[in-house]
């Protein structure tokens, strides 16, 4: 015969086949009890299952747990686990554990509580930290243009020349930051432009609105430095392969670094080319090639025949990187990645 | 005003349901007062439970002092309206995957003591079981793949005998190049070997290819 073992917020039943109680180890008190069911959601044997087993080994039985138990065999749902969860709030008055129903279930929800909110704190890991810095460098980097716009056209009442010489608005932010008067600026463009003379006031406020725009795209710099850091950090073997930067869109695009270790190398190929998966995928169009792997070197400056052929190369080594990557960092095989993959795309040109 | 299912209260077209943490809004819920009473209106574009409601469902198998499993709880939009039919006496057992929906959940529960918050993943119930206990109703919301899988191998381990279970199911995570039709009924097929399907509705514009089943355990 069979003894199974199931845990319960209020302690450790165990069950005939039947679905008869044989034994029970209660937890101590409403204070002690949090821990101890923590203790025992962990493969290692607590104390107080020993005790149990002790309790029902001298009738010698096989015994069946019904979470993973190190040295025991487990099976989900067992009859022990399945009779506890029908009859918790009289099995909790019953044994004593507590008086009446309402402190069993503030029990419970103090037990979930302490539980969930441990699991959220261990939930935000560093990975998450850089997809955010990747997304906020895209949207640095487009308000900043937006911002641009306005100060191009602003701008180009007082002094025009500036405007049409100057093509980045990121150099246009920095020049007009650090002086916004046309003659300090080209003395030789300021003396017949066609840009209205205006006085001190009006200048102001369009040298203030370029410095605004100038620091954002500073701190676009300064966060690029920190994702590179962090990105090599986290990715150490997919940075081998490709940018650490490319790196860190890839995790962005994924929503974690669980995620993207999960992918097969073929999702790698085409992340970030949805829309074309998807018209393929419905029966418009040819398959996509290349996602945002189409942003490294190797296949953008690949020839068009081939382009095909190395995306796949790449995704398949990166797909073992981004592995290497979440499971054991200690894993140096980026290197050795990369070098069969030079082989294998020389092989292609030869 | 009209009671018209259990908790679930009308006003004109809308459903309502009448507040256990008054002058606490969830998310942004229009609310109604009657003296001391305060409604809180079910956004039916933001509740699948709402839109169901509005589309036609007649029963909810919900109760004051239900048991609820509720898989997919995220910040606990559609939980707290259950929250408030199931009453201090009663208990939601909230499992949700994302540690950010989960976040946003905390501090409902906090307020809100018969909403418990489990961070797992509802494909595995032998990782939140031992936490658990049956549950009269249970209440599914997932959107993936699996889903009808997950409902059943759940409402196997922790549903009630004759306990009624409601599953949102969204056609576009099962298959987007499908007819939506099609999945309902592949899907209806599945549930039809473990439970008595009740009611079927789908939530027209609220929810784009989503279907809405009412199902009974045998």
């Amino acid at each position: 015969m069979t003894f199974y073992i199931s845990l319960s917020p209020i302690g450790l039943f165990a069950h005939d086949n039947k679905g008869e109680l044989v034994d029970s180890v209660i937890f101590t008190d409403l204070n002690k009890a949090k821990e101890q069911f923590i203790a025992a959601m962990d493969k290692q044997q607590t104390d107080e299952e020993a005790q149990l087993i002790k309790k029902i080994e001298k009738k010698d039985k096989e015994i069946i747990f019904e979470i993973p138990k190190e040295g025991y065999v487990n099976q989900f749902p067992n009859i022990s686990g399945d009779t506890v969860r029908q009859n918790l709030p009289k099995l909790a008055q019953s044994t004593g554990f507590c008086k009446n129903p309402s402190d069993l279930y503030n029990h419970i929800h103090s037990l979930n509580m302490g539980i969930t909110r441990a699991a959220v704190k261990k939930a935000s890991t560093g990975d998450r930290f850089l997809i955010h810095a990747v997304n906020t460098i895209d949207e640095l980097e487009s308000s900043a243009n937006m911002l641009a716009i306005r100060l191009k056209e602003w701008y180009a009442l007082y002094f025009p020349e500036l405007i049409e010489n100057t093509r980045s608005n990121e150099k246009l932010a920095s020049i007009i930051s650090s002086d916004a008067h046309r003659d300090k600026i080209s003395p030789e463009d300021a003396k017949d432009t066609i840009g209205a003379d205006c006085p001190e006031q009006d200048i102001i406020p369009m040298h203030r609105f370029a410095t605004e725009i100038h620091n954002i795209y500073l701190h676009k710099k300064e966060l690029e430095e920190y994702i590179l850091k962090k990105s090599k950090e986290i990715m150490p073997n997919a940075s081998e392969l490709i940018s650490p930067m490319l790196a860190a869109r890839f995790l962005a695009i994924a929503g974690s670094l669980e995620k993207l270790s999960k992918f097969p190398s073929s999702t790698i190929q085409v992340l970030g080319a949805e829309k074309a998966l998807f018209r393929h995928i419905r029966g418009n169009g040819t398959s996509p090639k290349h996602g945002i792997i189409f942003q490294s070197p190797l296949v953008n400056q690949a020839s068009r025949k081939t382009r095909g052929k190395v995306s796949r190369m790449l995704a398949s080594k990166l797909s073992i990187a981004f592995k290497m990557d979440y499971f054991d960092k200690k894993l140096k095989g980026g290197k050795k990645l990369k070098e069969d993959l030079d082989k294998r795309l020389q092989n292609l040109k030869g | 005003m009209k009671c018209v299912i259990d908790g679930i209260y009308r006003f004109g077209k809308d459903f309502a349901t009448l507040s256990l943490a008054p002058n606490k809004k969830v998310y942004d819920e229009k609310t109604i007062r009657k003296g001391k009473d305060e409604y809180r209106i079910i956004d039916p574009k933001k509740s699948k439970l709402g839109a169901a409601l509005r589309m036609g469902l007649k029963e909810t198998g919900l109760f004051e002092g239900a048991k609820v499993l509720y898989l997919g709880i995220a910040s606990g939009t559609t939980a707290s309206h259950i929250s408030d039919i199931t009453g201090e006496h009663g208990l939601i057992y909230g499992v949700e995957f994302s540690s950010r929906s989960i976040r946003d959940l905390l501090p409902v529960s906090r307020v809100r003591k018969n909403m418990i918050p489990i961070l797992a993943d509802a494909r595995m119930p032998q990782t939140f079981a031992s936490r658990i206990e049956k549950v009269n109703v249970l209440y599914q919301d997932v959107a993936q793949k699996d889903q009808s899988e997950i409902f059943i191998r759940n409402a196997k381990a922790f549903l009630k005998k004759g306990g009624t279970a409601m599953i949102a199911i969204k056609a576009r995570s099962i298959d987007v190049t499908e007819n939506p039709k099609k999945i309902y009924a592949q899907e209806k097929q599945k549930l039809s070997q473990y439970f008595e399907v009740v009611q079927q509705v789908t939530l027209g514009h609220f929810e784009k290819d989503h279907a809405f089943f009412l199902c009974r355990m045998r």
